[in-house]
C-alpha cells in the first residue's frame, strides 16, 4: 500500500510540476513570444496561415471543393479562382501535412453535409514516417481541441504532449504572428519567380535526389480516406500539382508505383506533375512551390478538367 | 533500438515481466534471445559477427584449458586474438587502408581503382570484442577457468544493457551473476529506475541539446576566434560526458532492475586534479581494461628499461587508444596528448608534491583541477575536430585570440541569444548538481523532497526539455 501511495504521489507531483512549468513558460513572454518557444526549438509558434485558416473555416457552411495536402496544396489551389467559376471552396492544406493528419482533419471537420468534393493533393513527403513538423503545427494552431487531441494521440512523442498542453495554456492569447503570404480561405501565395538560391542550384544542375522510402503504413491510410468519403457520400479526387525541374522523374515514377495500391478503388488520380510543362524559372519560387502565375494556369486547367466531368 | 526510444521502453518492460515470470533455469534463454533481438533490431545480418566472435572465444578458451603446454596455449590465444581483432580491424580500417593504398599507388602512376566496400561498422563491435579478448586473456593467464556453458557465455558477450557501448564487464564479475537467482527486489527496481531517469535526463536534456551549439563552433572554425572555440570545446566536453555517462547509467539501471550489477563507468571526471586521476574517473571500464590487458603486459615485457618502460607502455597504449577511436589523425593526437600528460605527471610527481605541501590545500587542488580541466578540453577538441587542419586552427585561435568577445557574441547570436542562455544555464545547473544528484540516486531511501520534488522535476524536465529527435549515443560509432 505504501508503495502504491508513493507511486501515486510521485506521479501526481510529476504532472503538477510539469503543468506548472508548461503554464509558466507559455505565459511568460519575451520579445513578444512565450518563453516556451525559446527554450524548445521544436515548438511551432501559435499563428501563421494554419491558425488563420482553421479559424476562418466554417464547418457549417457548404463547400463545393475542399483542398487538403501539404504546402503544395495550400499554395497551389486558390479559392478565389474557383469562386470566379461559381465554386465555393476552402483550402485546408498545411505545411508538411502527413496523410494521417489529412485523414484526421477529414474525420473531424469534413462530412457529407459540408463538402461536395474533396481534392487531396498528393506528394511523397506526406508519406514519410515521422511528420513531427506537421503534427506540431496542427496541434498548436487548429481551432478544434478534439482535432488537436486526435493528432496528439496519433503520435508517440512527448513533444506533442507538450505542444498540446502549451496550446491549452495560451488559449486566451492572440496569435503571435501573421503570415504575409496568407490571402484568404486557407490559400497562401507568392509572386516571386525562382529565388536566387534555387536559381543557382538549377543553373549548376544540382537537382534534388530524394531516395526516402515511403511508409507503407501511411500509404494504407489512403484506403481509409476513400472508405470515409464513401460512407459520407463525398466525392474524392487525388491530384498531383505541377512540379518543378527539381523533382526527379525517377522519384515520381517510384511515387506512382506506390500509389498503385489504390488503383482498384476507382478514385481518380489527376497527375499534373509534368502535364502543364510549367517553367521552373518563371512559375515556381522555389523547388516545390508554384508562384501565383503558376497557380493561375494550374487552377484554370484543373477547373476545366473538373467541368469536363472527371 | 536506441535506449531513448519508446520501442526500447516497451521491449524492456516486456523482457522484465517475462524474466521474473520465468523459472530461474530458463531466464538465461530469455535474456540471450532478448539480447540478440536487441542487437538485430539495428541490422539483423550482423548477428553473424557477434555469434562468430562468441564461438571463437568460447572454443579457444576451452581448447586453451585442455592444452598440453604453454606454447600451445599461447598459440590458441594468438589465434583467438587474430580472429577477433581481425574482424574489428577489418570493419574499422579496411576502407581507410584501401583509400590510402589507392592514393599512394595512383601517386606512383600504378592503376588501382578499387573503391572499397560499402560496409557499416557493426554496432558495439569494439565493446564486445574487448570483452571477449579480456576473457580469453583471463583464461590464458589462469585468472579464471573457461565458462563451459555456451549459452551463458554467449549471454555474457551479448548482454543487451551493456552490449553496444559498455561498461566493458569482466567475466569474473558478470558471468557468476547469470547463475544467481534474482527475485523481484523493490530496492533494486527503485534504484535502477533512478539511474535510468538521471541517464535519460543527461542524454535527452543536456547532451542532445548541446549538439547544435557544439556543431556551430566546430563546423565553422575558420569563422570564430579563441573565445568561441573555447566555449564550443567546453560544451563538447560536457556533451561527451553527459552522452557517454548517460548510456552507462541507463545500462546500469536496466541491469539493476533485472538483478545484475554492472560496474560504474564514470565518477565525475571533471573534478580530477591530474590526468592520472582523470583516467580513473573517465570510462573506467576501458581504462582498467587497457591497464590490465595492454599497458601492464607491455610494461612487464620491458621492465628492464625501468621508468622508460612506463614511458614506452604509455605511449603504445594511448597511441592504440587514439587509433581505436578512428582513422582520423586527430584521434592519434588525442591519444598522444593523454600519454604525454601521464608521462609528465610520472616524472614530476615529487616536484608537484613539494609544491602541494607549500600551498594551501584548497588552492593547490583548485589550480590543479583547473589546469587538468583545460588540458582535457584541449585534447577533446581533437576528438571533435573535423580534420587536422581544423585542429591547427583551433590551437592557433586558443593561443592568439582567446579574448575576442565580439566574436563570441556573433556565435551566440547565430544560435539565438535566449535559447543559448537557457541551454547554458541548464548545462551549468547540471554540472553543479551532478555529484549531489548522483549521491541521492545511490541512496536506498530518499527524503520526501527528493522523491516528490526532485525526481518529478527531473522527469518533467525530460518531458518538457528533452530532445526527442532520436540522436544516437556518440560512442555507438566506436
Amino acid at each position: 500500500m505504501k508503495i502504491i501511495g508513493n507511486i501515486t504521489l510521485f506521479c501526481f507531483s510529476t504532472v503538477f510540476l510539469y503543468l506548472i512549468l508548461i503554464f509558466s513558460l507559455s505565459n511568460i513572454n519575451y520579445k513578444g513570444r512565450p518563453l516556451i518557444y525559446i527554450t524548445n526549438n521544436y515548438y511551432v509558434v501559435k499563428g501563421g496561415d494554419t491558425y488563420f485558416k482553421f479559424a476562418e473555416f466554417d464547418s457549417q457552411a457548404e463547400y463545393d471543393y475542399i483542398f487538403l495536402g501539404t504546402s503544395r496544396a495550400y499554395r497551389g489551389y486558390d479559392p478565389r479562382i474557383f469562386a470566379n467559376h461559381g465554386y465555393n471552396t476552402f483550402n485546408l492544406g498545411t505545411g508538411g501535412q502527413s496523410i494521417d493528419n489529412t485523414y484526421l482533419i477529414i474525420k473531424n471537420l469534413i462530412n457529407g453535409n459540408n463538402t461536395e468534393c474533396l481534392i487531396i493533393d498528393l506528394y511523397p513527403n506526406a508519406f514519410y514516417a515521422r511528420p513531427a513538423e506537421s503534427s506540431l503545427d496542427l496541434i498548436a494552431n487548429v481551432s478544434s481541441h478534439e482535432l488537436a487531441m486526435d493528432i496528439l494521440l496519433n503520435e508517440k512523442d512527448p513533444r506533442h504532449v507538450n505542444a498540446f498542453f502549451s496550446r491549452l495554456s495560451i488559449l486566451d492569447q492572440a496569435p503571435f504572428y501573421n503570415d504575409s503570404d496568407y490571402v484568404e480561405k486557407g490559400f497562401c501565395t507568392s509572386n516571386e519567380t525562382l529565388r536566387p538560391y534555387w536559381l543557382e542550384k538549377l543553373n549548376s544542375g544540382e537537382l534534388e535526389d530524394d531516395t526516402s522510402t515511403l511508409s507503407l503504413e501511411k500509404l494504407e491510410i489512403l484506403h481509409e480516406i476513400i472508405e470515409y468519403c464513401d460512407e459520407q457520400s463525398i466525392r474524392l479526387l487525388f491530384t498531383i500539382a505541377p512540379t518543378s525541374d527539381f523533382y526527379p522523374d525517377k522519384q515520381h515514377a517510384y511515387f506512382l508505383q506506390q500509389l498503385k495500391l489504390i488503383e482498384n478503388r476507382n478514385t481518380p488520380l489527376l497527375d499534373y506533375s509534368k502535364k502543364l510543362k510549367l517553367s521552373t524559372h518563371k512559375m515556381f519560387y522555389d523547388g516545390s512551390h508554384m508562384n501565383y502565375s503558376g497557380v493561375k494556369l494550374f487552377n484554370e486547367k484543373l477547373i476545366e478538367d473538373l467541368k469536363s466531368g472527371i | 533500438m536506441l535506449f531513448n526510444s519508446f520501442e526500447f521502453l516497451l521491449f524492456f518492460v516486456i523482457v522484465t515481466v517475462l524474466y521474473f515470470s520465468l523459472a530461474q533455469k530458463f531466464r538465461w534463454i530469455l535474456l540471450l534471445a532478448a539480447s540478440y533481438y536487441f542487437y538485430m533490431s539495428w541490422k539483423a545480418e550482423y548477428i553473424v559477427l557477434l555469434l562468430f566472435t562468441t564461438a571463437v572465444s568460447y572454443y579457444m578458451s576451452i581448447l586453451m584449458e585442455n592444452a598440453e603446454n604453454l606454447k600451445k596455449r599461447r598459440f590458441l590465444l594468438i589465434i583467438s586474438l587474430i580472429v577477433n581483432l581481425g574482424v574489428l580491424f577489418f570493419f574499422k580500417y579496411f576502407n581507410f587502408l584501401n583509400d590510402t593504398a589507392r592514393d599512394v599507388l595512383n601517386t606512383f602512376s600504378i592503376d588501382y581503382q578499387y573503391e572499397g566496400l560499402n560496409i557499416l561498422l557493426p554496432l558495439g563491435i569494439s565493446f564486445y570484442t574487448f570483452q571477449t579478448i579480456g576473457y580469453n586473456l583471463d583464461v590464458f593467464y589462469s585468472v579464471r577457468k573457461p565458462e563451459r556453458h555456451f549459452g551463458i557465455f554467449a549471454l555474457y558477450v551479448s548482454f543487451f544493457p551493456q552490449l553496444i557501448a559498455g561498461p566493458i564487464e569482466r567475466s569474473q564479475s558478470l558471468i557468476p551473476q547469470f547463475y544467481e537467482k534474482h527475485k523481484i527486489n523493490r530496492t533494486r527496481i527503485y534504484q535502477g529506475l533512478k539511474l535510468m531517469l538521471w541517464g535519460f535526463f543527461k542524454k535527452l536534456v543536456i547532451a542532445d541539446r548541446l549538439v547544435p551549439l557544439v556543431a556551430e563552433g566546430f563546423d565553422n572554425v575558420n569563422s570564430y576566434g579563441g573565445a568561441t572555440i573555447l566555449v564550443s570545446t567546453f560544451l563538447f566536453a560536457i556533451q561527451l560526458y553527459a552522452d557517454f555517462s548517460a548510456y552507462s547509467e541507463i545500462a546500469k539501471g536496466v541491469a539493476k532492475i533485472l538483478g545484475y550489477d554492472l560496474m560504474d563507468n564514470f565518477n565525475h571526471p571533471f573534478i580530477s586534479k591530474n590526468i592520472t586521476e582523470f583516467w580513473r574517473r573517465w570510462h573506467i571500464s576501458l581504462s582498467f581494461w587497457l591497464r590490465d590487458y595492454l599497458y601492464t603486459p607491455i610494461l612487464f615485457a620491458r621492465k628492464k628499461w625501468g621508468k622508460w618502460a612506463i614511458v614506452y607502455a604509455l605511449l603504445i597504449t594511448f597511441l592504440l587508444v587514439g587509433i581505436w577511436h578512428g582513422t582520423k589523425i586527430t584521434f592519434v593526437f588525442l591519444g598522444l596528448l593523454q600519454a604525454f600528460a601521464l608521462i609528465y605527471e610520472m616524472f614530476t610527481k615529487k616536484w608537484r608534491q613539494t609544491i602541494a605541501n607549500k600551498m594551501p590545500k584548497f588552492l593547490y587542488n583548485g589550480v590543479s583541477m583547473a589546469i587538468t580541466f583545460l588540458y582535457i578540453l584541449y585534447s577533446f577538441s581533437f576528438f571533435r575536430s573535423n580534420s587536422l587542419e581544423d585542429s591547427i586552427l583551433i590551437t592557433q585561435a586558443l593561443f592568439t585570440s582567446l579574448f575576442d568577445i565580439n566574436d563570441l557574441m556573433v556565435y551566440i547570436s547565430e544560435l539565438d541569444n535566449i535559447r543559448f542562455i537557457f541551454t547554458i544555464s541548464l548545462t551549468l545547473l547540471f554540472l553543479i548538481t551532478d555529484i549531489w544528484v548522483f549521491r541521492q540516486i545511490k541512496k536506498e531511501n530518499d527524503t520526501r523532497f527528493i522523491l516528490y520534488i526532485l525526481y518529478p522535476l527531473i522527469l518533467g524536465s525530460i518531458l518538457l526539455f528533452g530532445y526527442f529527435g532520436e540522436v544516437e549515443f556518440i560512442y555507438f560509432k566506436f
